[in-house]
């Protein structure tokens, strides 16, 4: 229990530089409605809006995630785990890649259940590989592809093939990399236990545990995560939606065509833009006329590995050093990934006669 | 075993206070359907359940503001505040046409590559190649027009919509323009067909019902410098319209 007043101190001086953050974009935004009042309160509303709007989006599959993240803490030991994982690391990893099929979580669920995972004995790469893999192959996701490019189905396989490749490569090199413990500090020291509701006081729950006490584990685990990853995620929709109101559009798609630049482009639209991984496929055909085929392949890859909201909760999760390498990561491989799909797809599909 | 004394934790409480506000934040919004401006009504059920969830995570928290010691306010209850207090303070009206500025029209469909009609023309189209677009089959008109505009040549066609102009488009052009949204406000777009109309000025940002023809053009987009070919309507008549109850096309993936 007296680990719980160094847990914060590092957390608390980061919550409080992005409070501050927060504060000071708010308190421009409401000095430039003083100071300008004729300045339109259209744009200030689609702030509002859209801020909301990814609150009302996300907020539940936090809490979902949570819930799932208690559940694996309280029913799964880490023997288990240990034994189900191959033995083989490149089996794992593909293992790891393809368990999104039958685990429908979105990306912001899958924060909290990843940290659990690895707290649990998962082998950080192979829990990252996990972690990158869930938004993109999931058959919720799969199916919205699927309506959003009606007709052209090889942009479902597309993402699906190029997602596994990208993710399993990252949680391959992730290793070779990083060598260490990967988690925050204060993550490690496990040191949230919250204290059972239930008025007893002895913590000793592995020996004598009646089912009550299972219920009450739950709750507080499903609370405390909750507040752990909402808070940055909460942050994280704020600036996304202060960027995607007050930055048009067209800036963006100004830097550039043509094969490299398309992919850039939409890299940085799908960073700010921040949307859950079922939806983008519907913004990402709205530029299919418009940019390659292999940037938007990007972007359907890169959007649910790391986003404004995502980035934030990464660095709540693991050390600052295991984040950078691992954000390095995921836009190079994407990049990759990208270049290699404008190549491959009009290929293939001149191959297979274009199915 | 010293804690036999009442104790009182402020920062449980607060806890307590933010769930059970966000909670009732959210019930509030479904119940007054305000809800629709934010979200697809299909994601509705999951506003519900966090609703819910909340509800019960709050009833068992009560009992841990007089166990729990150690546990002082976090800083971070402040964040959980803001999405509190500017859902407080801000009367909702969803997003404004204005967001045409940020957003950008999409008028440009991608017709390369693709081996599947969208629209089955005999079922879904009536009589005498009329069409008439409401808020149930717009996408798949939109997108259905959009891949084979010499397909739809001289369709009869009536729908509603947004005018929105930019420089890049000629006078006595305008754009016919809905707001698309997929899951959320963050994810909408906003999507049109080009109208040729010569006989009064609109005005921006009006709601307007028209009924013309379809016909084709060739459109240069401003960044790529890439002609693509576009269906065109040639505006007969036009007629002002209220703007509807909702702002939005909805997409369902079911249909």
């Amino acid at each position: 229990m007296e680990s719980g007043t160094d847990f914060s101190t590092n957390n608390k001086i980061l919550t409080i530089i992005i409070g501050l953050a927060t504060l000071l974009l708010f308190s421009i935004n409401i000095l430039r409605n003083i100071v300008m009042p004729q300045i339109n309160t259209d744009t200030l509303n689609n702030f509002y809006t859209i801020f909301i709007s990814i609150v009302l989006e996300g907020l539940p599959f936090i809490i979902i995630g949570a819930l799932i993240s208690s559940f694996i803490q309280i029913f799964i030991s880490e023997e288990n785990i240990i034994k189900i994982i191959p033995k083989n690391k490149l089996m794992g990893l593909f293992f790891a890649a393809i368990v999104g099929l039958i685990f429908p979580v979105c990306d912001c669920a899958i924060i909290p259940v990843t940290r659990r995972l690895i707290k649990k004995g998962i082998p950080t790469s192979l829990a990252i590989t996990f972690m990158l893999s869930v938004p993109i192959v999931n058959p919720i996701v799969l199916v919205s592809t699927y309506y959003a490019f009606k007709g052209k189905i090889y942009m479902l396989f597309a993402r699906l093939i190029f997602g596994i490749i990208a993710a399993m490569v990252i949680g391959y090199l992730i290793d070779l990399l990083h060598t260490g413990k990967s988690l925050k500090y204060s993550i490690q020291l496990n040191n949230f236990t919250p204290s059972c509701g239930c008025g007893c006081h002895n913590h000793q729950h592995n020996k004598q545990v009646h089912k009550f006490h299972y219920l009450f584990d739950i709750i507080d685990y499903t609370s405390s995560e909750t507040y752990d990853t909402g808070k940055l995620f909460i942050i994280g929709a704020l600036i996304s939606a202060l960027v995607q109101s007050y930055i048009p559009k067209e800036y963006i798609l100004s830097i550039g065509q043509g094969n490299l630049y398309s992919i850039i482009v939409m890299f940085v639209l799908a960073y700010i833009l921040s949307i859950c991984s079922q939806t983008d496929a519907f913004i990402a055909r709205a530029f299919l006329g418009q940019f390659t085929i292999g940037s938007v392949v990007g972007f359907l890859i890169l959007g649910p590995m790391l986003d404004i909201k995502n980035t934030l909760m990464l660095t709540g999760t693991f050390n600052r050093k295991f984040t950078i390498k691992l954000i390095f990561l995921i836009i190079s491989i994407c990049f990759i990934m990208a270049v290699s799909a404008n190549y491959i797809i009009p290929i293939s599909l001149k191959l297979l006669g274009g199915v | 075993m010293n804690n036999k004394k009442l104790n009182f934790n402020l920062g449980e409480f607060t806890w307590l206070i933010l769930m059970l506000a966000i909670s009732f934040y959210f019930y509030r919004l479904v119940h007054t359907k305000n809800i629709y401006m934010f979200i697809n009504p299909n994601m509705v059920k999951y506003v519900v359940f966090a609703s819910g969830a909340l509800l019960i995570l709050a009833f068992f928290q009560i009992p841990k503001i007089i166990n729990t010691l150690e546990h002082k306010p976090k800083f971070g209850y402040l964040i959980f505040m803001i999405p509190i207090i500017i859902g407080i303070l801000v009367n909702p009206v969803g997003l404004t046409e204005q967001v045409t500025q940020v957003k950008g029209v999409n008028i440009v469909e991608d017709t390369t590559t693709r081996t599947k009609p969208i629209i089955n023309s005999d079922s879904t189209i009536h009589q005498e190649g009329q069409i008439v677009m409401e808020d149930k089959n717009y996408f798949t008109f939109l997108t259905g027009i959009a891949e084979e505009p010499n397909k739809f040549k001289n369709f009869k066609i009536t729908l509603t919509g947004f005018v929105y102009k930019n420089n890049n488009i000629k006078n006595g052009q305008f754009i016919i323009a809905r707001m698309l949204m997929t899951c959320c406000a963050a994810d909408t777009q906003v999507v049109g067909f080009l109208c040729d109309y010569n006989e009064q000025n609109l005005d921006k940002d009006a709601w307007v019902e028209i009924t013309g023809v379809l016909d084709t053009t060739n459109y240069t987009d401003s960044n790529s410098k890439q002609d693509s070919l576009i269906p065109l309507i040639k505006v007969q008549s036009v007629k002002k319209v209220v703007p509807p109850a909702s702002k939005y096309i909805y997409i369902n993936n079911t249909n």
